[in-house]
């Protein structure tokens, strides 16, 4: 469960995606090229992508601060497809900095 | 001169093909990938993400939308860092919406759904007509578990956008056994 100075982050993974081990060593930048992968801080959204992929979901605990500075640094970039604060995404190329950032939150958690 | 113009022809033209938010416009499949369905449009390429295919479809739209395939699309908004139109299907056939169904609803109806993600702070719950809703889990038993029934109240519906609150029902005179209403399958709404 998220603490109080934390972003939670969604995501629902697509099917053959190995969910568990993304959330323990990382997102691979060579799975995810271009855009990276995708976040909703919008529950219902992660939700509706569920539905389709029917392959669980990823809940990812960020530090507030953290989540701000990845923003500021363009790490963490806005879902242009979504109004604006509903989604993420993380570029391959900050992915590996990303990857070190999640795991400075509570524990991430997986539900199949 | 002529440079001139052209230049005018061509922010003419451009001002034809410009879509307007809101608007429906006709757009031919180009490819269909898992998160969603990439069309053409004289305006531009349009993205309609998978959630945003149908309200009851959970197929794969590969399963049924083929390259060349015409739809039409409402338009939501403009991605201007990709230059993409952004666009809905589902949202042009509200008969099909489920959380219209709701929204019609007495405020404090009974309903009765299923736990179907316990994550977080919150449950997730499916009711009977495929919407689902969220309920604090601060507010259920501790020992709540997936597939478990409960009974809930409506305590905030967002008809376009598919977004439910939930809190636990009171049993009250209406609803001794707190069961709750019945509320068409996806298949009857």
């Amino acid at each position: 469960m998220a603490a109080a100075d934390e972003v939670v982050l969604w995501k629902a993974p697509q099917p053959g995606r190995d969910a568990v081990r993304e959330l323990i060593n990382g997102f691979d930048p060579q799975e995810y090229p271009g855009n990276g992968p995708y976040f909703a801080t919008v529950r219902a959204i992660a939700h509706e992508y569920l539905r389709f992929y029917k392959a669980g979901l990823q809940v990812i605990y960020l530090p507030r601060t953290l989540f701000d500075d990845l923003i500021r640094q363009s790490i963490i970039l806005p879902d242009r497809y979504y109004t604006d604060g509903e989604s993420y995404h993380v570029p391959a190329a900050g992915l590996v900095v990303f990857n070190m950032a999640i795991e400075q939150g509570s524990p991430n958690e997986y539900y199949p | 001169m002529n440079t001139i113009r052209d230049a005018e022809a061509l922010r003419l033209q451009r001002e034809i093909v410009m879509v307007e938010i809101g608007s429906i416009i006709r757009a031919t499949v180009s490819r269909v990938e898992p998160y969603g369905v990439w069309m053409d449009h004289p305006a531009g390429p349009v993205l309609v993400l998978v959630p945003e295919v149908s309200w009851s479809d959970r197929r794969p739209p590969s399963q049924w939308m083929r390259p060349g395939d015409e739809f039409d699309v409402y338009v939501l908004r403009y991605n201007y860092r990709d230059r993409v139109i952004v666009g809905s299907m589902r949202r042009l056939r509200p008969e099909e919406n489920p959380y219209r169904q709701l929204a019609r609803l007495e405020p404090g109806t009974v309903l009765r759904g299923r736990a179907r993600l316990i994550a977080g702070d919150a449950v997730s719950v499916a009711l009977a007509n495929g919407a689902w809703g969220d309920i604090s889990r601060a507010s259920l038993p501790a020992d709540i578990q997936r597939g478990d029934e409960l009974d809930v109240v409506i305590t905030a519906v967002d008809v376009d956008e598919g977004r439910l609150s939930l809190a636990p029902a009171a049993i009250t005179e209406g609803h001794p056994n707190g069961a709750g209403s019945p509320l068409p399958s996806r298949s009857q709404a």
